[in-house]
């Protein structure tokens, strides 16, 4: 279970989250939607423990336990995992001994048996199939001259094959096509499970519609301004934001 | 004015008065030249232009004594010191102990269409093909280039026959045998026939581990038209070493030669090379990496000079410098009146892993033709902070993390070795680096 509480996060002195509110039962699929700037990102990398935000008060626990002072690799060796809304190229480091080196230092993290080459690479190319994560791509330096849909898939795989408890989506749909889309949400919901929460982060409520969720959250101007379940995601595309958008009210 | 003297000067002059090698009267005009030459410019210091960032005077403290060849190692002992990759590598392999070379550690027969001199045979001989030896393609010598031609001990010398295509690479293993600091001075030479193809793999190395070494190094390459060579040099010096090395390449018609140097550390590094394109259509490759920490310092100067029609130059170093580490690259394209076509470029990243680490880069272009494209670049950066988080927020931790970057950064200078034994020796060698930086 992840909960957010009383959240307040500045960046140099400029408040940007403004006391969040929010939990995410073991199990449930939650979405947060909101205008552009609202603090979704933020949050999301809040969560997973960058380091450019002063956190000035509230906290963030994930199965009861503070994970403020943790660095990012121990949180995801606890199970928190960020998919990135714009996924880094790193040339010169190869997909596949980048997907190795994640896969065994969590494993490490975590009391597990690192897995040998031969077993990786069958774990790695069975769930790149799924997501239709061409074997070619891994060759190449991670996420070099990928486009953004691959990008986005190259996320999920990295999700998928880190067995988090807790996934962020941070827009995984934006610059999907149909079909990735469809693939994306389909890889998904295969992690769905009773032990494994989700947030997931979109404009768009055709995202939901694969990704069914439990409950939808309004965020506007760093706080939680309304929380419903999947049918809020309709209502919003049909009125947008104004409604929550204080300058406009 | 008069010179001041520092000690290490005063002790290099005195070596100079008697050479260790004796050789035809060519050759000792030449030495007397150089004694003079060498008396006359002393040390290089600041305010010699090319040894701007590399002040030897200042730098070296104190002369180290002359190795004095002991027993030689054994071929176990040898391999030993060689590690693993290097000991088992397929290479015929040339030893020259504390400078001098040793017949019984090499191999005899490389090849019938190769011939093999010991440095001090050869000039006893006065074989012709040694003529150019010393001359440094005709260009002035620097104080360095003129203390190795008095003072060197021994060396070797190989030439190729026309066309001659070795079955394997060449492995010249230098091996310091002294259990105290010594300094030594040896030469190469390579007379390279006309389509003929070699790889010189060239490494140093300590029987006595953790010994320094003050140790200047010529290399001369004479390349004859369509040949190719390449050639990969691998130093791994103490912090209170100084290594000095010259490469001196004539490129015929069509050549192609490679140099790849790695620099591991070490006390103070210089490596000077200079090509000079004779030949229409020569193509050189020089690149490298440099891997320092503490207070180890590097100095990569090139002159690449173009003397013909349709030449290529292509220089790739990447740098990575954690302590107070220093390292210069130095880079001058001349282009000769006539040498139209000429393509350049040159490159040289540095990756500064600490605040108190240096990077000096000067790159030059002296080009007096019009139909010329050259150009040439130098980067100093940090690790990126959001490279760095991503890989974290994919659980790896922290430092390995940063060693994962700091392989991408060099990654794609190690590529350019060929010999993939070599390579993967020299990356094992580097990860081994990034996981202590
Ligand atoms: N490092 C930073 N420095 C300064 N301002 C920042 C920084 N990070 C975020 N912000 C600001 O905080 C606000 C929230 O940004 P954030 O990226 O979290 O929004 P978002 O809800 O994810 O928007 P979008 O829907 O466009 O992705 C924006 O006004 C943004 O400019
Ligand atoms: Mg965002």
């Amino acid at each position: 279970m992840l909960e957010i509480k009383n959240l307040h996060v500045e960046v140099e002195g400029q408040p940007i989250l403004n006391g969040i509110d929010l939990t995410v039962p073991k199990g449930e699929v939650h979405a947060i939607m909101g205008p552009n700037g609202s603090g979704k990102s933020t949050l999301s990398y809040v969560i997973a423990g960058k380091d450019d935000y002063d956190i000035t008060k509230g906290d963030i626990l994930w199965n009861g336990e503070s994970i403020l002072e943790m660095d990012p690799a121990e949180r995801v060796a606890a199970g928190v995992f960020l998919a990135f809304q714009y996924p880094i190229e790193i040339p010169g480091v190869a997909t596949m001994t980048f997907l190795r080196t994640a896969i065994n230092s969590v494993r490490k993290a975590r009391d597990e048996e690192e897995l040998s080459i031969p077993d990786m690479m069958k774990l790695i190319q069975s769930q790149a199939k799924q997501l239709a994560v061409k074997p070619e791509m891994l060759k190449r330096g991670l996420n070099v001259g990928f486009s953004g849909g691959e990008k986005k898939r190259m996320e999920i795989l990295q999700m998928a094959l880190l067995n988090p408890g807790m996934c962020i989506l941070d827009e995984t749909d934006s610059g999907l096509d149909i079909d990735a889309l469809r693939i994306v949400s389909e890889g998904v919901n295969a992690l769905r499970g009773p032990d494994r929460s989700m947030l997931v982060i979109t404009h768009y409520q055709r995202l939901l519609n694969y990704i069914v969720p439990d409950k939808v959250h309004v965020m506007s101007d760093g706080k939680i301004v309304k929380t419903g379940g999947k049918e809020l995601a309709l209502e919003l595309e049909e009125s947008g934001y104004a409604e929550y958008d204080e300058d406009a009210a | 004015m008069e010179l001041v003297r520092t000690p290490a000067e005063s002790g290099l002059i005195d070596l100079c008065q008697t050479p260790s090698i004796e050789g035809p009267s060519w050759f000792t005009a030449r030495q007397d030249q150089a004694r003079d030459e060498f008396i006359s410019l002393g040390l290089p210091h600041r305010r010699v232009e090319e040894w701007k960032y590399t002040d030897l005077k200042s730098g070296l403290k104190s002369l180290y004594p002359k190795a004095s060849s002991q027993t030689p190692p054994s071929t176990t002992a040898l391999n030993e010191a060689l590690g693993a990759t290097l000991a088992t590598l397929e290479a015929h392999r040339l030893v020259l102990v504390d400078g001098v070379f040793n017949a019984d550690l090499s191999d005899d027969a490389i090849g019938s269409d190769v011939e093999l001199l010991p440095l001090t045979d050869g000039l006893k001989d006065a074989s012709p093909w040694l003529e150019g030896l010393g001359d440094n393609l005709g260009q002035d010598r620097d104080a360095i280039q003129a203390l190795n031609l008095v003072t060197m001990q021994g060396g070797v010398a190989l030439r190729l026959a026309e066309k001659a295509k070795l079955d394997k690479p060449v492995h010249i293993i230098f091996a310091n045998t002294n259990m105290k600091a010594s300094s030594f001075a040896s030469r190469l030479y390579f007379d390279i026939g006309a389509a003929a193809k070699v790889e010189i793999i060239e490494t140093h190395i300590s029987l006595n581990q953790d010994v320094s070494l003050q140790a200047n190094i010529v290399t001369e390459l004479m390349i004859g038209d369509w040949a190719q060579v390449s050639h990969v040099k691998f130093t791994k010096d103490t912090s209170d070493s100084v290594h000095l090395a010259n490469v001196s390449g004539k490129l015929g018609k069509e050549t192609d030669y490679k140099f790849f140097q790695f620099t591991l550390n070490g006390g103070i590094t210089r490596n000077q090379i200079y090509m000079r394109y004779e030949g229409d259509e020569a193509k050189a490759d020089i690149s490298g990496v440099a891997l320092l920490n503490g207070m180890s310092h590097a100095d990569m100067t090139l002159v690449m000079d173009h003397d013909a029609v349709g030449c290529e130059s292509r220089e790739l170093f990447k740098t990575v410098l954690d302590g107070t580490a220093q390292a210069v690259f130095q880079g001058k394209v001349i282009v000769q009146p006539g040498a139209q076509k000429t393509d350049g470029e040159m490159m040289s990243k540095a990756l500064l892993l600490s605040e108190h680490a240096e990077f000096d880069s000067k790159p030059e272009l002296e080009i007096y033709a019009d139909d010329v494209l050259c150009g040439h670049g130098a980067t100093t950066g940090q690790i990126d902070d959001e490279l760095l988080f991503y890989l974290k927020a994919r659980g790896i931790e922290d430092a390995q993390a940063r060693a994962l970057l700091i392989q991408a950064f060099v990654g794609e200078a190690f590529e350019l070795v060929e010999n993939e034994q070599v390579r993967e020796m020299m990356i094992d060698h580097a990860v081994a680096w990034y996981n202590q930086a």
